[in-house]
């Protein structure tokens, strides 16, 4: 509750009951802001106290401050990002890419690596889960004509984030591209970017 | 041995307060300290009201009975 500013004493105040619950409510008002914007770390991120200040940063391994790492595109077309599979594999300590028998390809994400991103990529695909349980991404048309994912949030928030999973996941496998198979050439994803937000 | 830096005082023009002393015949305290802890209750108000947190880039903030959580927003 807002307690009304405190007007200054003249010489020859009493010090009343009223005058001083006014001091104590107006002290209590300020302390329950102060109490309210206490900052809590919520998921991917953490709250480092310092005596002249409070640092937020996301929870990755960055040198500090709040940069998140940077999205990784396969489009071929930035040298600064990996331009393969095997390259966003390394950039981002991932297990495996292996081949399946219909030889799609697999992304294997740790989840020693990752807690929780988004995926989006230029091909619908299915997501299968360590447990077996499969995702289908979303499909939209984009604006050149080709199909893109809406994207796809695989929340791992640790011991909280999946509920509608059985099991302890370890692993998540990125199984693409769908419908196509080898040896169509649209089998193929044209682009794909990885969005990480936490690390464990 | 260092010592750590005192912290930077709260903004505004109140001063840090000090105690008061009792006397055998009670507690006196002058008009200019109490407007002094006037001063610096409001000082401490402003500073309050200042402080609410405010979302940055791909960050949401929750106000909640523990604090203000904040959360890397994920799309």
């Amino acid at each position: 509750m807002i307690r009304p500013r405190l007007s200054k004493v003249a010489s020859g105040t009493r010090l009343t009951t009223d005058l001083v619950n006014d001091i104590i409510n107006r002290t209590e008002y300020a302390a329950d802001l102060l109490r309210q914007y206490k900052l809590v770390a919520g998921n991917g991120m953490y709250v480092e106290p310092h005596y002249d200040g409070t640092r937020v940063s996301y929870l990755q391994p960055v040198g500090g401050g709040a940069t998140p790492r940077q999205p990784i595109f396969n489009d071929g077309t930035n040298p600064n990002n990996p331009a393969t599979i095997e390259e966003a594999i390394s950039y981002y300590d991932l297990e495996s890419q292996r081949t399946i028998p219909n030889n799609a390809t697999k992304l294997y994400f740790t989840m020693s690596s990752f807690t929780r991103f988004t995926l989006f990529s230029t091909f619908m695909m299915d997501v299968g889960f360590a447990d077996g349980q499969i995702r289908r991404a979303g499909q939209a048309t984009g604006a050149g004509g080709f199909y893109y994912t809406t994207g796809f949030d695989v929340n791992f928030t640790a011991g909280s984030g999946r509920p509608s999973y059985s099991g302890f996941l370890t692993t998540v496998e990125f199984l693409f591209p769908y419908p196509y198979e080898p040896p169509d050439p649209r089998a193929k994803p044209l682009a794909f970017a990885v969005l990480p937000f936490g690390v464990n | 041995m260092a010592e750590n830096p005192s912290p930077p005082r709260l903004p505004g023009k109140s001063q840090p307060l000090r105690p008061i002393r009792a006397t055998p015949d009670g507690v006196g305290i002058s008009v200019d300290y109490m407007n002094s802890i006037i001063d610096r209750i409001e000082d401490l108000v402003l500073v309050a009201q200042s402080q609410k947190p405010i979302a940055g880039n791909n960050i949401q903030i929750n106000f909640t009975a523990q604090g203000a959580v904040i959360n890397a927003v994920t799309q």
